[in-house]
């Protein structure tokens, strides 16, 4: 059995609760409950033919009353980003988070970055070139708790990458 | 010697002559010369002599261990300085029992025992463990000890420290709810918050998370933590073993420790240890015994009691704050993750919702004064029943009820009856519609009543039986002018402190009238004829109901409220 801790960082209200819910439930509501501290979610998937448990630690969004604390962060195996395309100023938070990631909790993860609420793209506001600019070699990906899309895609993608990781 | 360098022949030449006449003993001084001009000792040499060196020094006199101690000293700090980890794991399976032997000698139980004896030693049972106490040569605090511990624990978890993640786990209870993995995470992140919140007192981590009846019993290690659920009181020796079996853990294992990645197979081997871990203790059944109370006689008795009362004195202090731990753990809305003595007095703290009673103010009420509590706390929402019924009343602006408000709780369910003025019960009914009410259960408002939409209705009634007539072209006394039900609205009016207005007006479609004067006239005896029964009430205006300005006329009430 293998077992990751995988830690969602993003600005408040960007969506982490959601996208962990859709990924674990399946399920999704429009009543945004923020998050206080940090709640812990299990999913089981297999990799190859390997059980694998993820530990998904949704942390409390990054905001003016609640600054993340990179003690939550320590041993985690894999980072997700999150923000919000409908506010653009959510890229530069994740950027912040992953900075204390790396300097504060020193951690050397894979991660990828997720841009949600893709379902209201007509309201997005930014664009894909913008973000690959400001983010040379970053791994982005559009994703929708709301819809579902793109969700068990990142997932699996950041397990495949934790994975790779081990094997080096 | 010359000064002139010989020739390369020469010097081959001379060598070899050298060899012939001296040979052995050349070889010999060179080795000698070497050594008294401290030349070419190759670090073999010395490694191969050193060992016997320090050993013959060491066994006369004191001066190598004083040379050599301060360059060890502060080799240490360097490498404390440098990463105190590595010699933290180095030392730990060293340090643990020398610190808990140490523990052990001088606090040897004393609580527990303390608790217990207190708590036996008035009742029959305490009298005869007095006896086998005196009887057998045990301490007394042993055979309370034996006789009155009750624990089960149940559960036990081996979880890798700085990823909260399940290493391995056993269960005496295979169906308990609880799911092995998310206990780690949190209490791992329950770690976290701690060390967060409260840097420098408690790097040692959570020592115990009671869950209700149960407790999570916690040893640390610097690379594993070892938790168990626990049922009862738990006596101080197996706390003692919790750490030996985590010791060993971490001996065996400090290298996967160090390096996991999350492949828990390399663990399942520690699952025996932990099964031995979740052992059960009930107390003994009592045989029976006549004669032991009678035979230990007045003078035992008296004895103990000066004993107890010695004991009482200095044990009231520990009561009373073991007394306010146990309240801190049953209030609503608080979370204690910590609460211990201090130095100068006592530190709490945990999470703690806006609506839970002030745990100073509790503490107070068990005699421990404010100025010796530090208290941490950090804000959440509780979901206990109770501050989910306060945070309702709150956010409902109904902290104390209203006159002819009802309040009525069913568990997480909420019904309002009785009447409540306008702005309230509107308030309410939007609250209930944008769902701001976290944590309540279903809002029956189907009882509630507004107030003044009530009144407004029923003076609507009124209004609606107040039909004047006048005659074609007459401007005096309509026939019908419903003097008692003018008296009677006038009446209520004045009752509920609402002023009193009327209004007269054109049923829709009708023309102001072609005779004016006749409007006119109409609206002056009104006005003479409402002055009359019901002072102080305006007219406001006055529209006939038909084109023709000749039957009907109706009467409008303004309810004008005084009050809010
Ligand atoms: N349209 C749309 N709304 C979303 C999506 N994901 C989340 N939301 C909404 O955005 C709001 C915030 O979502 P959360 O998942 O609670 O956000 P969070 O990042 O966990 O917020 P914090 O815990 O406060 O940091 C909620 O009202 C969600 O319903 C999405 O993909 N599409
Ligand atoms: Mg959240």
């Amino acid at each position: 059995m293998i077992r990751k801790k995988i830690c969602m960082l993003g600005a408040f209200a960007v969506g982490k609760t959601s996208l962990v819910r859709r990924f674990v439930e399946d399920s999704f509501s429009d009543r945004y409950v923020t998050t206080i501290g940090v709640k812990v979610m299990k999913k089981q998937l297999t990799h190859r033919g390997r059980d694998v448990t993820l530990m998904l630690w949704d942390l409390h969004g990054d905001d003016a009353f609640q600054t993340v604390q990179s003690s939550y962060l320590r041993g985690s195996s894999g980072l997700l980003l999150v923000a919000d395309g409908t506010r653009a100023e959510t890229v530069t938070v994740a950027r912040r988070l992953l900075a204390l990631a790396t300097d504060q909790a020193e951690l050397d993860v894979p991660f990828l970055l997720l841009i949600n609420k893709a379902d209201l793209k007509a309201d997005w506001d930014l664009e894909a070139a913008d973000i690959d600019e400001q983010l040379a070699g970053w791994t982005v990906l559009e994703t929708s708790a709301r819809s579902g899309d793109g969700v068990e895609q990142a997932f699996e993608l950041l397990t495949a990458r934790m994975m790779e990781r081990d094997a080096d | 010697m010359p000064d002139r360098k010989p020739t390369t022949a020469e010097e081959a030449t001379l060598e070899e002559l050298r060899n012939l006449l001296l040979g052995q003993e050349r070889a010999e001084l060179k080795e000698l010369r070497d050594v008294v001009n401290g030349a070419r000792l190759a670090p073999e040499d010395i490694g191969r002599i050193l060992p016997a060196a320090v050993r013959s020094r060491a066994e006369g006199d004191q001066e190598l261990t004083a040379a050599l101690t301060p360059a060890i000293e502060s080799a240490i700090e360097v490498s404390v300085k440098r990463n105190p980890a590595v010699l933290v794991d180095a030392i730990f399976p060293v340090i643990g029992p020398a610190i808990r032997k140490s523990i052990r000698e001088a606090l040897a139980g004393l609580t527990e025992t303390i608790n217990t004896s207190i708590e036996h030693s008035f009742s029959p049972k305490g009298l005869r463990w007095r006896f086998d106490a005196w009887r057998t040569g045990v301490p007394f605090s042993e055979v309370v000890l034996k006789n009155s511990i009750v624990y089960r624990v149940e559960q036990a978890f081996l979880i890798h420290r700085s990823t909260g993640l399940l290493l391995a786990h056993a269960t005496s209870t295979p169906a308990t709810g609880s799911d092995p993995d998310m206990v780690s995470a949190m209490l791992s992140a329950i770690e976290s918050f701690v060390s967060d919140s409260f840097e420098g007192h408690e790097s040692e981590g959570i020592g115990q998370v009671e869950f209700g009846a149960q407790l999570l019993e916690v040893a640390h290690g610097p690379t594993a933590i070892l938790a168990c659920v626990v049922r009862g009181s738990l006596p101080a020796s197996f706390r003692t073993r919790l750490r030996e079996t985590l010791e060993d853990i971490h001996s065996a294992k400090s290298d996967l420790l160090r390096d996991f990645d999350g492949d828990t197979r390399s663990f399942e081997d520690t699952q025996l240890k932990l099964e031995q871990l979740l052992v059960e203790e009930r107390p003994k059944q009592a045989r029976r015994s006549l004669a032991v109370p009678i035979v230990l006689g007045l003078g035992f008795s008296l004895v103990l009691v000066l004993v107890v009362v010695l004991a009482l004195r200095s044990y009231d202090e520990s009561q009373r704050w073991q007394d306010a731990r146990e309240a801190l753990a049953q209030e609503p809305g608080l979370i204690t993750l910590v609460e211990q003595r201090t130095e100068d007095g006592y530190l709490v703290g945990g999470l703690r919702d806006p609506h839970a009673r002030d745990p100073l103010d509790l503490l107070d009420d068990f005699g421990i004064a404010r100025d010796l509590v530090e208290g941490r706390w950090a804000e959440h929402r509780s979901d206990d029943v109770e501050i989910v019924r306060r945070r309702t009343l709150d956010t409902l602006a109904l902290q104390h009820g209203g006159a002819d408000l009802h309040v009525s709780w069913d568990g997480l369910d909420l019904a309002l009856s009785g009447r409540a003025p306008h702005a309230l019960a509107s308030r309410i009914r939007d609250l209930q519609a944008s769902g701001a009410l976290v944590g309540l259960g279903a809002l029956d408002l189907t009882d509630l009543r507004d107030h003044e939409l009530d009144t407004a209705r029923a003076k609507a009634e009124l209004v609606r039986g107040l039909q004047l007539s006048f005659a074609a072209g007459s401007s005096t006394a309509p026939s019908g002018l419903d003097e008692a039900a003018i008296e009677d609205l006038a009446a209520y009016c004045a009752a509920q402190g609402i002023d009193l207005a009327f209004g007269l007006r054109f049923e829709p479609g009708s023309e102001p009238g072609a005779d004016l004067l006749l409007q006119l006239q109409r609206r002056e005896h009104l006005e003479a004829r409402l002055a009359e029964l019901a002072p102080g009430a305006t007219l406001l205006g006055h529209r006939a109901l038909d084109p023709a300005g000749s039957s009907s006329v109706r009467l409008l009430v303004a309810l004008d409220s005084k009050q809010p």
